[in-house]
């Protein structure tokens, strides 16, 4: 394996670790929870 | 295997006095002094001068008479000159060994090829060449290359405006070449070397790293193809981990259900559900709203887990709405009566559900009476929305799972486009008809 593939699957295997702490801590940068102060909302069809 | 010094043969040259060593007596036919640039006439015994230069010998990166061992040959540098073609120049040493003959080493734009004369001429297929078992695609044609600075000894009458119609056709790492004049065509093959290889057979720097800018030679490798392609197996290895990951912690259990109803236009509903205890760490919950009856209206749903002890508030809001009717396309309906909602790292305790829900009517059907709330009218006598709340710990969150993806995947976009870049830059030297998706996919090719 030459020098550049294992700094790239060192890479690869930190993004695993990541997302498997993320998940074991129920994590989500994109999750609804606390949405709730800056929502915008549109009420009423869009239908033209 | 070592020349025997007793070939090397030294004499004065006839324009400075400087003494030059003959380093392949017996082979060498012209010698251009080191000193002065002056060409003699190494087959005459009184070493006539056949070009007198004057001009500042050049000061060469291998210093002649230098040896070095390359692909397990010991040579030794006994000429070098000096070429250009009008848009570029480079060098070429003269490499020799008493058993192994002759060899080049051309060095341009910081890179080293080992050029090898071929001794049969290739095999056209088309408008390809087949040298040697490997497959040469046209790319320089009709170049007419001039020698322009010259010294030491070389195995014909080598001068300073020595002319040659050049062809060159290419693969990755390898460089065919046609080199004619009126009397005789060569054919030559030169091998780019690596850095490590040149170094530690002559001492030189190795070659610069490519950035963009930067004209690549014409039969040098992409160093992005290379790592493309070691990287694709480790990305895909990656992506299958991951779905692993995905499928086996993104599941949700212990769903709890609680329901509501809210009139129309009606005042709001607040109403508190609960104990729902999370036991460990941090996990995120999945709060499925559905208002199955809502119909030509919309429900604002604001859900708030509150920690009983710290009376801590994790907040997310849902719209479930739906809108319908007919018009000259016929019937049509919009909006969502379902709406899932993923409340990230709840902290372990005992909480609350507070549920806040207003339901709206939209339009002008059902009746109306006047709010001097509100100072409008609205619906009356309309039925309850109900509300119908799942609330389950996990969640799957597929936007952590994408943007995984994406980390895995910029390291190799971004050699993707450097690869891109060089050929870009590769290609666009490529003399005849532009670079077609052959020649891409040659980029891609190992050495």
């Amino acid at each position: 394996m030459s020098r550049s593939s294992f700094l790239y699957a060192l890479w690869c295997i930190g993004v695993l670790g990541l997302y498997l702490a993320a998940a074991s801590q129920g994590y989500s940068p994109f999750a609804d929870g606390g949405r709730t102060a800056g929502a915008y909302r549109a009420y009423g069809p869009t239908h033209k | 295997m070592s020349p025997d010094d007793s070939s090397v043969r030294t004499l004065s040259c006839p324009a400075c006095g400087g003494t030059i060593a003959m380093r392949a007596a017996g082979y060498t036919v012209t010698l251009a002094c080191e000193y002065c640039g002056t060409l003699i006439d190494a087959t005459d015994s009184d070493a006539r001068i056949i070009t007198r230069y004057h001009e500042m010998q050049a000061s060469l990166a291998i210093p002649l008479g230098t040896r070095g061992t390359l692909r397990g040959v010991e040579w030794e540098a006994i000429g070098w000159l000096q070429r250009s073609d009008g848009w570029a120049s480079w060098e070429e040493y003269l490499l020799f060994n008493p058993y192994a003959g002759y060899r080049w080493l051309i060095a341009q734009n910081g890179q080293w090829s080992l050029g090898t004369m071929l001794t049969a001429a290739p095999q056209r297929d088309g408008p390809d060449q087949i040298a040697a078992g490997r497959r040469f695609s046209p790319f320089y044609s009709g170049n007419t290359a001039r020698v322009t600075r010259v010294a030491g000894e070389f195995y014909w009458r080598v001068k300073v405006g020595e002319e040659v119609r050049a062809t060159d056709y290419v693969r990755p790492g390898f460089m065919l070449s046609l080199e004619q004049d009126d009397r005789e065509k060569s054919w030559t093959i030169s091998e780019l070397l690596t850095g490590r290889e040149i170094r530690a057979a002559f001492d030189v720097d190795p070659p610069p790293a490519w950035l963009p800018g930067i004209t690549p030679l014409a039969h040098q490798p992409s160093p992005y193809a290379r790592r493309l392609k070691g990287w694709w197996p480790i990305a895909t290895l990656s992506f299958l981990g991951l779905l692993v990951l995905l499928i086996l912690l993104g599941g949700t259990m212990q769903p709890q259900s609680f329901s509501l109803a809210a009139t129309p236009d009606g005042p709001a509903v607040s109403q508190t559900f609960g104990p729902i205890v999370l036991p460990l760490g941090r996990q995120a919950m999945t709060v499925e709203a559905v208002t199955p009856n809502v119909e030509q209206g919309w429900v604002d749903i604001d859900v708030s887990f509150v920690d009983r002890k710290t009376q801590d508030s994790y907040d997310a809001y849902a719209l479930n709405e739906r809108y319908s009717g007919q018009d000259s396309d016929g019937y049509w309906s919009e909006g969502n009566r379902s709406q899932t909602l993923k409340v990230a790292s709840l902290p372990a305790g005992t909480y609350d559900l507070v549920v806040d829900v207003q339901a709206h009517h939209w339009g002008s059907s059902g009746s109306f009476a006047y709010d001097t709330a509100s100072g409008t009218y609205k619906a009356d006598g309309l039925p309850p929305v109900e509300i119908v709340l799942t609330v389950a710990r996990g969640a799957r969150f597929a936007s952590n799972f994408w943007l995984a993806v994406l980390m895995i995947l910029v390291p190799p976009l971004l050699m993707l486009v450097l690869h891109i870049l060089f050929e870009n830059a590769r290609l666009a030297q490529k003399d005849g008809s532009p670079a077609d998706a052959d020649d891409w996919l040659q980029g891609m090719q190992s050495p």
